[in-house]
């Protein structure tokens, strides 16, 4: 006998949907049978396009591929190609760059922790519902989402879509008098940031350990963000030009976007991946707060991501006014390019994880040929690892209703970006 | 802080940019000198998302001019009054947290200014777009009438330099809403929407009139 049912979420009346996804979900006998995260949106060709392009065109270019995440395609973008010119843009550009991508990430995790996690933490459909009940928590967030934004406009001229960045520096340099404004609201940002990292540690978060692959940077003396040797938790250790050894891209019928695996077998990144791996990194007060949140790092509860991202918020402002104290306008934003022929590789960390791009670049500086591979491509086959692990555990008697809100909350709780398509879920179960 | 926000939403793709480029048209043919200094302040703002709070925070009336696609001709402009919507109008997408969210989050913290009005321009490719100086003479009266519906005062007259209506200023509505463009709008089932397909009389200023 054969029960089929299906249920189908409202394709929302206004919001700017900027992609779909779909689950299948086929049970036999009480056991899965079938898993998929259909990603269905168009393929967006951007390593194409690219081809034939000069290299001073490419950090705007890739910063197109993402709204939320434009700084991280830039950094992977010019760190691989000042590469290839042998090109040292100098200690204040390296700082620099530094704080606009804690620009990046502030705003990032501020969205998700708080538009997007929160609300399923704590029973509420949306945001909206929920500020009525936690309309200081949701002001607190909007306001460290809007810093976020605010740094990515200093250095970038615009929080979307920047285009301050260019290869060798920046186009310009930001005035010290914008700089110590900037610096002052870091500051009186910072005991909010402590106050969510608790905050996300209160929550009643499952309790359910798994067991997968952390895999991130790891700097000698510093957080990753832009430089690193890319280190998994099975002891993997290897430059970033290393990457295609050992991690590989194939495709599924069912959806537009590539399965990324390590040796064959599904891995993790992103904010959980990069604490579990880089802890005695993080600034003192930082590892202090995770001491006192109770919570014991490195951590198997992927649901422990939401408190990873109030901590990499904290980190990243107490990083930011470090390195804009004392801040100085250099003589130049820029160091000039002399373009080389070769290959470039660059690997930095999105707010979602490693972000992985390689070019192969002519005399002139144009690019021959481009691959990128985002972090999401890179969680999409762990994300159905824990799809069946969770909903497994739950148990798959529970109604389509209860399996649909589980299925949507583990997906949501990577932040998938693979065009932001996963929220709309379309789950058929079919039960045998 | 002034009390009228005209907020021009959008991004820079093709299409999606008809706010930005009405609110410029406006802001170019001097709407804001039509009121007393600091009163009216027009802004683009690129897919805010949430921050649509914050750039309307403090103002009495604002005024949002958007993209929409919804099955009508291009250049059919709609008005809707924001009051009527209603928090069901819309989910979350994981980055698509677009007007009517951040429209529900604002009335949730008690932060939406008493009135706000949303503009949706439809856009798109056949027949082709009225040219923008057309589709902003239609916006001008009606903005200005929104603002002194609002504030209840209007001084300075000013006469606007959109250059003249060579065309059919703006084509029939027809059918029911239906796709919406990416960064655009539709108008939501309960909403109380106002079709503007042409011109009030004896509202426009004289310079605009069969010129």
């Amino acid at each position: 006998m054969s029960q089929s049912r299906e249920i189908r979420l409202c394709v929302p009346v206004l919001a700017r949907v900027e992609g779909e996804g779909a689950l299948d979900l086929e049970v036999h006998d009480g056991r899965i049978q079938t898993l998929r995260l259909r990603i269905f949106e168009p393929p967006r060709l951007f390593e194409k396009f690219l081809e034939g392009r000069e290299y001073q065109e490419v950090p705007d270019m890739v910063a197109r591929i993402c709204g939320i995440c434009p700084v991280a395609y830039q950094m992977s973008a010019v760190h691989a190609i000042e590469g290839v010119f042998a090109l040292a843009p100098g200690p204040w550009v390296r700082a620099m760059r530094r704080v606009f991508y804690c620009g990046e990430w502030i705003q990032s995790h501020s969205l998700h922790i708080h538009l997007l996690a929160a609300p399923d933490f704590l029973g509420y459909s949306s945001v909206a519902e929920m500020a009525r009940a936690y309309p200081d928590a949701v002001r607190r967030g909007l306001a460290l989402q809007a810093l976020g934004n605010e740094i990515i406009r200093v250095f970038g001229g615009r929080s979307v879509h920047p285009v301050g960045a260019r290869v060798g520096g920046f186009h310009r340099a930001p005035s010290r008098a914008e700089v110590a404004v900037l610096r002052e609201q870091v500051q009186a940002a910072l005991p909010g940031a402590e106050a969510l990292l608790a905050w996300t540690a209160s929550l009643n978060l499952p309790n359910d350990a798994q067991d997968f692959v952390s895999v991130a940077l790891r700097h000698p003396d510093e957080y990753p963000m832009n430089e690193g040797r890319i280190v998994s938790s099975d002891g993997l250790d290897i430059p970033i030009s290393d990457y295609e050894v050992h991690f590989s891209e194939h495709q599924e019928p069912h959806s537009t976007a590539l399965y990324a695996s390590l040796d064959g077998r599904p891995y993790l990144v992103g904010p959980l991946a990069r604490v579990n791996l880089n802890l005695d990194r993080l600034h003192a007060p930082v590892r202090e707060a995770l001491g006192r949140s109770g919570i014991a790092f490195p951590s198997r509860n992927m649901f422990h991501s939401i408190v990873a991202r109030a901590a990499e918020i904290h980190h990243a402002l107490l990083e930011a006014s470090r390195l804009l104290e004392d801040y100085c306008e250099p003589e130049a934003p820029f160091v000039p390019a002399i373009p080389r022929s070769g290959t470039a590789y660059g690997c930095t960390e999105a707010p979602r994880g490693l972000l992985w791009h390689r070019y192969d670049l002519d005399g002139a500086g144009q690019v021959r040929h481009a691959r990128i591979v985002p972090p999401t491509s890179q969680n999409q086959a762990r994300i159905e690892a824990d799809l069946r692990h969770s909903l497994e555990t739950m148990g798959l008697d529970r109604d389509d209703e209860a399996l649909r809100q589980r299925a949507e909350m583990v997906i949501r709780n990577y932040d998938p970006c693979i065009s932001c398509a996963t929220h709309f879920l379309t789950v058929r179960v079919e039960q045998r | 802080m002034s009390p009228v926000r005209i907020l021009g939403i959008g991004s820079p793709v093709a299409g999606d940019d008809l706010g930005w480029r009405l609110a410029e048209a406006l802001e170019r043919a001097g709407l804001p000198r039509y009121f007393p200094a600091g009163m009216v302040h027009i802004t683009l703002c690129d897919r805010p998302g949430s921050l649509l709070l914050p750039a309307m925070r403090g103002a009495r009336l604002a005024i949002l001019l958007d993209a929409m696609r919804s099955g009508a001709p291009p250049g059919t402009l709609r008005r809707l009054d924001m009051r009527e919507l209603d928090d069901s109008t819309g989910l979350l997408s994981s980055h698509g947290f677009g007007v009517a969210e951040a429209m529900a989050l604002g009335r949730a913290l008690e932060e939406l200014p008493p009135r706000v009005l949303i503009y949706g321009i439809e856009t798109g490719q056949t027949p082709s777009l009225p040219p923008l100086s057309d589709l902003a003479a239609i916006l001008w009266p009606a903005i200005i009438g929104d603002i002194q519906a609002s504030l209840g005062r209007l001084v300075m007259p000013y006469i606007p330099l959109f250059g003249g209506l060579e065309r059919a200023t703006v084509v029939e509505p027809r059918g029911a809403p239906g796709e919406h463009h990416q960064g655009g709008h539709h108008p939501a089932q309960g909403a109380e929407v106002q079709v503007l397909n042409e011109v009030p009389e004896g509202s426009l200023p004289t310079k605009f009139r069969g010129q």
